[in-house]
C-alpha cells in the first residue's frame, strides 16, 4: 500500500516549524549569554594572561559543546545506519528471486465482465486476443489468468480431501490457460502441465505449487491425488502436477500455497492477460493495445505495466522509507560536520596563543597538526560509540522494517561509521591545518 | 655568531607598506649579552623574533654561524632554532594545565631524547634554578618571579647557544627583576650569548653591549659609536 505523502503547504506544519526554530534558536542562543554571566570578573581578567591547552579553564562551556557535538555525531550515525538498512532492505527485495520472470513479462489489465460474453463469445475472445497477441514481432508467448501476479488477487477456499478431512490449509486459487507457467516463468516440477484436453468435459484437474505440496501432502506423492471445496465432493479435482513456489502476493510476503485451475475447465473471466517479449516487454505496450482493440474495439483494457514495475510498485513504502532515511541521513551527516567545524574553528582560535607557544618552543607543525586532529578525533570516537549505542538499541523498533538483514548488520554498520568517520574528519582537517601553519609571531600577540 | 645584512621587514595593509626593520646592519659574537632598547614601536620585538628565526617574512641575509639563514626553507630554520635557540617571554607564556615538570619538558618533548633522559635533564634543570619543590605546581600556583624563572628553565633546558628575551621583567617586581637579571648574567658568564629586549637602563646595564632602534632603523651600539644616523629616520 503507498504510503500517503501530501507536500502541498500546510499552515500548521508552517506554524510549528516556525516555533521549533524559534524555540531551539532562543535556547541555544541563551546557553552562551548564560554562562557569560557566571564568569566572575576577575578570571575573565585572568584569561588573556596564560593560556591552557586543553578544556581546564573553561570546562563547563566545553563540556556542553563538545556533548552537543557528540550528540550530533550519534545521532547522524543512527540515522545513517538507519539509511543503510532501509537501503538494503529495498535492494534485497529488488534482487530477491520473486519464482516468476519479472524482466520479460507485460500485464494487460481486462475487464471482460463489462462484456457480458456469453460462454462461447469468452471462449472465442480469448483464443483470438493470444491468437493476435503472440503473433505480434516480438512476442514470444502469451496467457490468461484470472489473478494477476502481484495485484494482490488473493481468491483463497477451504479444501477437503477424500475422506471428508478439512484442511487447515486454505490455498489460493488462480485459473489459468495453457502454457501459463511457461509463459510466466514458474518452473514446473513434476506431473504434467494443463493441457486442451482439459477441458469442460474432462474429469476436473488441478496444479499445485510446492508449498500446498508440503503442507498437505508431506510425504505422499500429490499427483493423482484428489481434494474438493466441500465434503460431499472431496474426489471433485484431481492433482496432476506440481510446480514451484513463486511471491504472486508480492516480494514483501512468502509464496502462497497455490491451486491452480485450466481456464479450459472453468471458462470464466479473467483478469489480465501475461505477454511474455522476447526482449524488454515495455516497448510492446502500444502494439499489444492495438491487437487486443482489434479483436474487441468496446473491450475496456486497463493499465498495460511490466511485471517488474508491478512489483517495484508494491514496495513503495520501502523506497520511501529508504529515501527518507538517505536524506535526513545525509543532513545530519552535513550538520554534524558543520558543527564539528565550527567547533574546532572556535577551538584553534582560543588556542592561537598556546598553540604560538608551542610552535616557538620548536614544536614541528605535524605535532600541532596532530594537537588538534587528536581533539577532533576524540570527538568523532565518543559520537560514534555514542551513536553504536543507540543504534544497537533503537535496532529491535526497526526490525520489522527489515528484509534479508538483521538490525544489527555488521556491514551496515561499518559502512556508516566509516562514512560518519571520514567525512568529518575531512571537515575537521581544516582548522587542524590552519592551526599547524600559524604565524608563531603572530600567535603569540594573540590575547 | 650572527651578522644581519641589509636585513629589512615590513608589512603590508591594504593602504600602504608599513616597514617594522630597515636595513639593520648587525653582527653579534659569541658570548655577547646585547641589550636591544628604543621606544615603543621601534621594531625590537620584530628584530627578536627575526633572530630567534620565529618570523620568516623578512628580507636580507641572516648568517648564523656563517650557515645562511636566508638559503634555508622554513622546515631547516625551525630546526636551526630548535637546536640554538632559546626564547623568554615577558608573559611567560607557561601552559596552564601543565605543571612546573611538564612545562619545562614541554621543548624537549619535540625532540628526538629518550624520555629517561629527558627526565634527567628536567631534574638537572629544576636542581639547577632550585625549583625541585614547585615541579608538580601549575603556574596559576606561581608567583611572576617563579614563573618567569620557569619560563627561563624552559628555554635553557636544551642548552641553547643563543637566548632571546623580550621583556622579560617587564612583569615583575624590582626584587624579582634582579633576581632574573643576575640568572641571565650567570648564564651569559657560563657561555650562553644572550639578546634582550627592555626598556629597562637597569636591565640593560646586565649587558655587555646596547643596541638603540628607532622606526625600524639601527641608531644606535655601543660597540660602534661611530654607526651613521639614517636620514629618514625623522622623516618618518
Amino acid at each position: 500500500m503507498p504510503i500517503p505523502l501530501d507536500l502541498a503547504p500546510d499552515m500548521r506544519v508552517l506554524l510549528f516549524s516556525i516555533v521549533v526554530v524559534l524555540a531551539t534558536g532562543i535556547l541555544f542562543g541563551l546557553a552562551p549569554a548564560f554562562h557569560a554571566t557566571n564568569i566572575a570578573p576577575v578570571h575573565a581578567l585572568k584569561a588573556n594572561a596564560s593560556w591552557a591547552s586543553s578544556t581546564q579553564r573553561t570546562g563547563a562551556q566545553w563540556s556542553l559543546r563538545q556533548t552537543l557535538v557528540v550528540a550530533q555525531f550519534a545521532l547522524s550515525l543512527v540515522l545513517l545506519v538507519g539509511a543503510g538498512l532501509f537501503i538494503r532492505t529495498l535492494r534485497n527485495f529488488v534482487r530477491l528471486d520473486p519464482g516468476f520472470d519479472r524482466d520479460h513479462i507485460l500485464t494487460v489489465w481486462l475487464d471482460t465482465n463489462i462484456r457480458n460474453y456469453d460462454h462461447g463469445q469468452l471462449l472465442s475472445f480469448y483464443q483470438k486476443a493470444l491468437d493476435r497477441v503472440q503473433a505480434l514481432p516480438g512476442v514470444h508467448s502469451a496467457s490468461l489468468a484470472t489473478c494477476s501476479i502481484a495485484s494482490n488477487c488473493r481468491s483463497a477456499s477451504d479444501i477437503y480431501l477424500p475422506g471428508g478431512t478439512h484442511l487447515a490449509a486454505t490455498p489460493q486459487t488462480n485459473i489459468v490457460s495453457l502454457h501459463y507457467f511457461d509463459n510466466v516463468g514458474i518452473p514446473h516440477l513434476r506431473g504434467r502441465d494443463f493441457t486442451l484436453a482439459d477441458n469442460e468435459k474432462a474429469s476436473h484437474v488441478a496444479m499445485i505449487n510446492q508449498s500446498l505440496a508440503r503442507e498437505v501432502f508431506a510425504g505422499v506423492d500429490p499427483i493423482g491425488q484428489h481434494f474438493g471445496y466441500d465434503p460431499g465432493s472431496a474426489n471433485e479435482f484431481q492433482i496432476v502436477g506440481v510446480v514451484a513456489d513463486a511471491l504472486v502476493n508480492g516480494v514483501r510476503e512468502t509464496a502462497p500455497p497455490m491451486i491452480y485451475f485450466p481456464l479450459l475447465q472453468a471458462v470464466t473471466n479473467v483478469q489480465s492477460l501475461d505477454v511474455r517479449a522476447a526482449g524488454n516487454p515495455a516497448p510492446l505496450t502500444e502494439q499489444v493495445r492495438q491487437a487486443l482493440t482489434s479483436v474487441d474495439p468496446d473491450l475496456p483494457i486497463g493499465d498495460l505495466t511490466t511485471l517488474a514495475e508491478q512489483v517495484t510498485s508494491n514496495l513503495g513504502r520501502q523506497k520511501l522509507i529508504a529515501r527518507l532515511t538517505a536524506i535526513f541521513g545525509a543532513l545530519a551527516l552535513a550538520l554534524a560536520c558543520l558543527g564539528l567545524y565550527g567547533v574546532m574553528s572556535y577551538t584553534v582560535a582560543r588556542r592561537t596563543g598556546e598553540l604560538g607557544i608551542r610552535l616557538a618552543l620548536g614544536a614541528p607543525r605535524n605535532a600541532v597538526l596532530w594537537l588538534v586532529l587528536h581533539q577532533t578525533l576524540v570527538l568523532i570516537s565518543a559520537g560514534v560509540a555514542a551513536g553504536l549505542l543507540l543504534s544497537f538499541l533503537a535496532g529491535s523498533t526497526v526490525t520489522s522494517l527489515l528484509f534479508g538483514l538483521s538490525a544489527y548488520d555488521p556491514a551496515t554498520v561499518l559502512e556508516a561509521t566509516a562514512v560518519l568517520t571520514l567525512v568529518s574528519f575531512g571537515s575537521g582537517l581544516r582548522p587542524a591545518w590552519r592551526a599547524a601553519h600559524l604565524n608563531p609571531t603572530e600567535a603569540l600577540r594573540v590575547e | 655568531m650572527i651578522q644581519l645584512k641589509n636585513l629589512e621587514r615590513s608589512y603590508k595593509t591594504p593602504a600602504a607598506q608599513t616597514w617594522v626593520l630597515r636595513r639593520i646592519n648587525l653582527e653579534i659574537r659569541e658570548g655577547e649579552f646585547v641589550t636591544i632598547m628604543g621606544p615603543s614601536g621601534a621594531g625590537k620585538s620584530s628584530l627578536l623574533n627575526v633572530l630567534a628565526l620565529l618570523d620568516d617574512q623578512w628580507t636580507g641575509e641572516y648568517w648564523f654561524r656563517e650557515q645562511g639563514v636566508h638559503d634555508l626553507k622554513r622546515k631547516q630554520r625551525g630546526e636551526l632554532a630548535k637546536r640554538n635557540v632559546g626564547m623568554v617571554f615577558q608573559s611567560y607564556h607557561l601552559l596552564d594545565d601543565l605543571t612546573v615538570q611538564e612545562n619545562i619538558d614541554l621543548p624537549l618533548s619535540y625532540k628526538d631524547i629518550p624520555r629517561a633522559q629527558r627526565q634527567s635533564m628536567v631534574a638537572d634543570t629544576l636542581d639547577r634554578f632550585q625549583i625541585v619543590a614547585k615541579k608538580d605546581l601549575y603556574p596559576s600556583q606561581l608567583s611572576g618571579g617563579q614563573q618567569q624563572l620557569v619560563g627561563i628553565a624552559r628555554a635553557v633546558i636544551h642548552k641553547p647557544s643563543l637566548l632571546l628575551a623580550d621583556e622579560p621583567t617587564g612583569n615583575l617586581h624590582s626584587g624579582h627583576a634582579k633576581e632574573i637579571m643576575e640568572l641571565f648574567r650567570d648564564l651569559n658568564q657560563q657561555g650562553t650569548t644572550i639578546v634582550q629586549v627592555t626598556h629597562s637602563e637597569a636591565n640593560a646595564s646586565y649587558g655587555s653591549r646596547t643596541i638603540q632602534l628607532g622606526d625600524g632603523w639601527l641608531v644606535g651600539d655601543t660597540a660602534n659609536p661611530a654607526l651613521p644616523q639614517p636620514t629618514e629616520v625623522s622623516a618618518s
